[in-house]
């Protein structure tokens, strides 16, 4: 599973610009910006003569250039005489910048830890209303309401929002439900479109309850993976107007009513049941149809068929203009990134990586997991590629197309979790 | 390419009309297309004036590109390099692209100039390949086994999540990527991790090999695997490993030997058990049937005699049904063994008639012995056997006919050589087998349906029995049936020949005519068979009405018949007078076919008649053959002779015969069965006190129970051999023993016993046995 065959070992004297090496040495104990690289200057040169190494791995296939011809071993006298290279400002900066990215890896850690303890948390409390609504249907509403409270509070601070994807497991528990998520995404949105606080946890607890009437719809209808029948899909379309009568007699409020009965409905009044048009679709609808097409897309009942992150956002972009709201559409593209968090990209250095968060203002450069086979799965590098100008994104990857060892290391998800946390203000830029 | 500039390069231009990629270049002020090369236009669906002047968002449209454009807008320049995304064709449809874009300046003003290839070929093969890959990789996460991929060093290239779970492997390890730590976490759970190991060195000694192997795990499981190259274009890359947990079908396979061994060993355990309590059974039974034939030879009342007969009869047929147990239960043991020595078929046939011809009679069935003259003289083979199949098959054809014939046929299949094959068939005339029941006739415990076995008797393992002995004697056994018209039980079994030399036909009688009068013609038939077997000619009438004509038409046409065979059951009047009419007008030698019951009065009725010559049916070939001859030579005898019991001969001088058997019963029994042959008898309990009798001398013979406590028959017979080698002298010692295999009687004869009589002991044979070894001892 190692490509260590495949490389030369060559000394440090052969080295020069064009050369593909790896290094070996810990990500921690140099400035690069992973073990393997192509070497593009002089200066990293140096750096490498200066790490002390003698020798390095250098691979042909990937290289542009010839290692230098050995250089006749010299005196021991004149090894000694040889002058110290300099450390180059660069040098000095690339170094600096390390310690920064060192530090925000830790960080992101922290803040994918907190969110993890809030998404158990609020799994529990979703699979205990999913469990329990009939039965105690007062408590279960409650318990929404402050679910929705909870995640309001942490999510509406003077900050920015992170955005997290969770790994499909949290303590040996599946995380993913669709509803939680929906309602995740949709306070998330709400917020970014600057609704008050009250809107947010209206349109959280809309999105809690919005497929509620699928309880009446069989789970042989639900969890089909073939197309459905024209009466199954009339079956299936009638969970709005079940969920909105459920809704009442939980005595929600008129908003979350209006959101249940309408999440399918769409702007060109192509959707379903009131086939309502632009205007008479509220905000709070809007929002929730949004994020709901977008889970949607991304965990299909049948995973085979689900889109990664960034061909959901591009599908919903390109082809469903006409059916969601223009306005809440861009800022939930701004707020996810053109590739959202868990997209599995290649760098135009050829690296492969995971996208681990978005950065607002450059939605084309988010923050990336890379995969290096030479560095920890566990502690792995995370790139922000708003500091990397060289290195953009060139290709998004289903999870099945990657090698097996990328895979391995990436473990992209089979479905797609998302939570947040505020973004910290740290030496970001 | 065109530019506004209306001074644009016609080098540049042609140059870049002639690129294979999309040149696109964008003022970065106004975003629009300021111009583009032809292979652009052409590939996008545009003139070169529609494409020009318009925004560069019309063909890029896809999210990522408007992103890109909106920061470009804000100013925010950065290079892209080879970037994968889709452009808007004027037609609608889309185009893949592969582009890269730099900032160039063209006279003094910034632009983008974009770089795209045409990538939807190789997007096609990407598809065609990432579907192949996502099928290969379906089907290498599917299949039950577990697989793991190698380089031609043993590196590991893959394997497959079933690989991993088989042998457990821990996630950190599978994260270390370190081949020799899987490997040898592999080898620490094998049983044998060495020989794998060597097994491996000469797999990657000869990349071409394929093998498969099994491996047995320290925990108990058991992995079947195999190894085959893999192949890049007939070149061995690789090595594939398959590996498949084949522990239950293992497990499975074992249990199911134990089982089979189980059943095997009860099933041994219950015939040997059987065979021992038959045996067991049989040594009472023998007290009792000896014990009432005596008492039948006193004095008794009707009553009584009709008690003891029946005790009698009923114990003979439980000792039939303790012999068929016990034959059976001995095949299923394993201990019955078919023996090869030389016998006469023909005596041996016509003795089993003979026994069954009374009853025959009794019926009013006619019993025919009908063998063919091909059929050797001397066979080798197993005539207590054969005796008990053809009993068997007899037997059940007298039960089961009420009125009508019973026919033996023998004949040869095979032409004979060395080896022949004989062919027996018993018919009957009787009740038949409905068609339903007639598969299971030959299994064991089966009688036709319960109803017979009320109404009949019998164990059902007759048939069974038979069966068996015949497959033993490489022969086929069936039976062919309809109900209510009777049977054909046949078979089929291979005898060695022992000498195909017979007497031939006596040349005294050659030529001669017989006429034979016999209502039954099966009987008639079988006759005329015999007598053509004697180079005679025969002629069958079934109509005693028609013989004086025929014998008269014989005498006109001066072939007169020399013999008249006439059946004494034939026709309603008086046969016996009638014959002797016959005899007279036609002159030719009468014998009178006697039925065996009231034979007595048959004989006192020839007499009256004067008629000197008769058989008794069924008829013999050896006694027709004698009384022809004698009858041809006008040699008169008696038929009376013939009917003597040989059973009765008395001893030239009283013998004095030493028993020894430890069963008081049997003790008994043989004692008054020797005094009332005129014997002396003194018993012995054991060996040893035998032994001693012996040595205190008198005894002319020794009866010798084989199995005796203490010192056993065997042990006895060779001490006292022992003590003869010194002192001379020989006296005989008969065997009495209840297993008469082949085996027990070498072992009487290697212990120096002269003979032996099988137990129950009965009373002919005793005699005949004591007679013979005392003659040899003479």
């Amino acid at each position: 599973m190692s490509d260590q065959e495949e490389f030369l070992s060559i000394d440090v004297s052969q080295l020069r610009v064009g050369l593909y090496i790896s290094l070996d040495l810990g990500w921690m104990d140099h400035p690069f910006l992973s073990n393997s690289f192509k070497i593009s200057s002089a200066g990293q040169i140096n750096t490498i003569k200066r790490l002390g190494l003698k020798q390095v791995r250098y691979h042909p296939a990937k290289s542009s250039n010839q290692p230098l011809p050995m250089t006749a071993a010299p005196a021991a006298g004149e090894a000694e005489a040889q002058p110290e290279p300099e450390i180059s400002p660069e040098e000095q900066a690339a170094m600096a910048a390390k310690k920064a990215r060192i530090e925000r890896l830790k960080r992101h850690r922290l803040s994918v830890l907190k969110c993890e303890k809030a998404l158990l948390e609020a799994v529990g409390t979703i699979k205990g209303i999913n469990k329990n609504l009939f039965a105690r249907p007062k408590e279960c509403v409650a318990s929404a309401l402050g679910l929705v409270d909870r995640m309001a509070d942490s999510l509406l601070t003077d900050k920015d929002v992170a955005i997290h994807v969770m790994n499909d497991k949290l303590a040996g528990e599946e995380v993913y439900l669709h509803s939680l998520n929906v309602s995740i995404l949709a306070m998330i949105l709400a917020k970014e479109m600057g609704l008050a606080k009250e809107e947010v946890k209206l349109a959280g607890l809309g999105a809690v309850f919005h497929d509620i009437g699928k309880v009446k719809i069989p789970d042989l209808i639900l969890r089909k993976t073939e197309p459905l029948t024209k009466p199954e899909q009339h079956f299936l379309m009638q969970h709005p107007l079940y969920g909105e009568e459920i809704g009442r007699q939980l005595e929600l409020p008129a908003p979350v009513l209006d959101i249940i009965r309408h999440h399918h409905e769409q702007m060109d009044g192509g959707g379903y049941p009131d086939k309502l048009k632009e205007d008479h679709i509220s905000r709070l609808v809007r929002i929730v149809a949004i994020v709901n097409t977008f889970d949607n897309l991304c965990n299909h009942v049948n995973p085979l068929k689900s889109a990664t992150p960034h061909e959901a956002i591009s599908y919903m972009f390109a082809k469903q203009k006409s059916q969601l709201d223009h306005e809440a559409m861009n800022v939930f593209i701004r707020s996810m990134g053109v590739y959202p968090p868990g997209t599995i990209v290649r760098l135009s250095n050829e690296m492969w990586g995971s996208v681990a968060s978005v950065n607002l203002k450059r939605p084309l450069r988010p923050t990336v997991i890379v995969y290096d086979a030479s560095v920890p799965k566990d502690e792995p590098i995370i790139l922000d590629l708003e500091d990397e100008p060289d290195l953009g994104i060139s290709k998004t990857f289903r999870p099945a197309q990657l090698p097996r060892d990328v895979f391995d290391y990436l473990s992209p998800r089979t479905r797609i979790t998302y939570y947040f946390d505020e973004a910290s203000d740290g030496p970001y830029n | 390419m065109t530019m506004r500039n209306e001074q644009a390069d016609p080098i540049a231009r042609a140059m870049a009309d002639a690129a294979m990629e999309l040149l696109i270049a964008v003022d970065t002020e106004t975003g629009t297309i300021v111009a583009a090369n032809s292979r652009a236009c052409s590939a996008l669906g545009y003139t070169t004036d529609t494409l020009e002047g318009l925004p560069i968002e019309t063909v890029e449209d896809q999210l990522a590109d408007q992103m890109y454009w909106g920061e470009i807008w804000l100013g925010n320049f950065f290079p892209q390099q080879r970037v994968e995304t889709e452009y808007r064709c004027q037609g609608g449809q889309t185009l893949a692209v592969e582009k890269s874009t730099r900032l160039v300046d063209i006279d003094g003003k910034e632009h983008i100039v974009i770089s795209a290839y045409d990538i939807s070929d190789r997007k096609a093969v990407e598809d065609t390949a990432d579907q192949l890959a996502s099928q290969l990789r379906a089907a290498f996460e599917s299949v039950a086994e577990g697989i793991l991929i190698t380089r031609l060093d043993g590196s590991i290239l893959n394997m497959n999540h079933r690989f991993t779970r088989m042998w457990d492997m821990p996630d950190s390890l599978l994260l270390e990527r370190n081949d020799a730590a899987i490997l040898s976490y592999i080898q620490g759970q094998l049983a044998d991790p060495t020989g794998y190991r060597l097994q491996l060195v000469e797999l990657y000694a000869d990349p071409n090999l394929s093998v498969s192997n099994v491996l047995e795990l320290r925990d108990g499981r058991v992995f079947e695997y195999q190894s085959s190259p893999q192949l890049l274009r007939g070149q061995a890359i690789g090595r594939v490993f398959s590996f498949d947990d084949i522990s239950n079908a293992v497990r499975f396979e074992q249990e199911l030997i134990a089982t089979r061994d189980q059943a095997m060993n009860a099933n041994r355990a219950k015939s040997s058990f059987l065979a021992m309590m038959s045996h067991e059974i049989r040594t009472p039974m023998n007290g009792v049937i000896g014990m009432t034939k005596l008492a039948l030879e006193t004095q008794l009342s009707a009553e009584q005699r009709e008690y003891i007969e029946i005790a009698n009869s009923s114990a003979e047929t439980l000792l039939v049904i303790i012999n068929d147990i016990l034959d059976f239960s001995k095949i299923e043991a394993g201990h019955l063994n078919i023996e090869h020595i030389p016998f006469d078929l023909r005596e041996l046939a016509g003795e089993i008639v003979k026994t069954m011809a009374f009853r025959a009679d009794q019926k009013g069935l006619e019993l025919v012995l009908d063998i063919a003259p091909a059929v050797p003289a001397r066979l080798i083979g197993d005539p207590t056997r054969l005796r008990q199949i053809l009993l068997n098959l007899l037997s059940n054809a007298l039960k089961f006919t009420d009125t009508g014939e019973i026919v033996l046929k023998i004949e040869m299949h095979a032409p004979p050589g060395e080896n022949a094959e004989i062919y027996f068939h018993v018919r009957d005339t009787g009740i038949g087998i409905a068609a339903d029941k007639i598969d299971t006739v030959f299994d064991s415990f089966s009688q036709a349906d319960a109803s017979t076995t009320r109404k009949y008797g019998g164990t059902g393992l007759g048939l069974s029995i038979c069966r068996r002995l015949v497959d033993m004697m490489q022969g086929n056994i069936w039976v062919d049936s309809r109900p209510g018209q009777g049977s054909r039980f046949q078979f089929t079994i291979r005898l060695d020949v022992a000498g195909t030399e017979s007497e031939g036909p006596p040349p005294t009688l050659a030529g001669l005519s017989a006429l034979i009068i016999d209502d039954n013609v099966s009987a008639g038939q079988a006759l005329c068979g015999l007598i053509e077997s004697l180079g005679m000619q025969a002629r069958l009438l079934t109509d005693m009405r028609e013989a004086e004509a025929e014998t008269r038409r014989a005498q006109a046409a001066e072939t007169p018949y020399r013999f008249l065979l006439i059946d004494a059951a034939t026709g309603q009047g008086d046969s016996f007078s009638l014959a002797a009419g016959l005899r007279e007008s036609s002159g030719a030698k009468l014998v009178m076919l006697l039925p065996v019951t009231q034979l007595e009065t048959s004989i006192e009725r020839c007499r009256e008649q004067g008629i000197a010559r008769h058989l008794t049916k069924p008829i013999l070939a050896a006694d027709l053959r004698a009384i022809l001859l004698d009858a041809n030579e006008h040699k008169a005898i008696t038929g009376a002779a013939r009917l003597e019991d040989i059973g009765h001969g008395e001893p030239g001088r009283p013998l004095h015969i030493l028993l020894a058997d430890d069963d008081a019963i049997n003790q008994k029994l043989a004692t008054i069965l020797l005094e009332k042959a005129g014997y002396r008898v003194t018993t012995a309990t054991d060996g040893q006190a035998a032994l001693q009798a012996w040595q205190e001398g008198g005894h002319d013979l020794i009866l010798m129970d084989m199995q005796m406590p203490g010192m056993d028959g065997i042990q006895a017979t060779r001490r006292i051999r022992e003590i003869e080698r010194q002192r001379g002298g020989h006296t005989p010692i008969v065997a009495l023993t209840s297993n008469t295999s082949p085996e027990e009687r070498a072992r009487c004869l290697q212990a120096g016993m002269d003979s032996h009589v099988a137990k129950p002991i009965r009373q002919d044979e005793l005699y005949r046995a004591i007679q013979a070894a005392a003659a040899g001892a003479r």
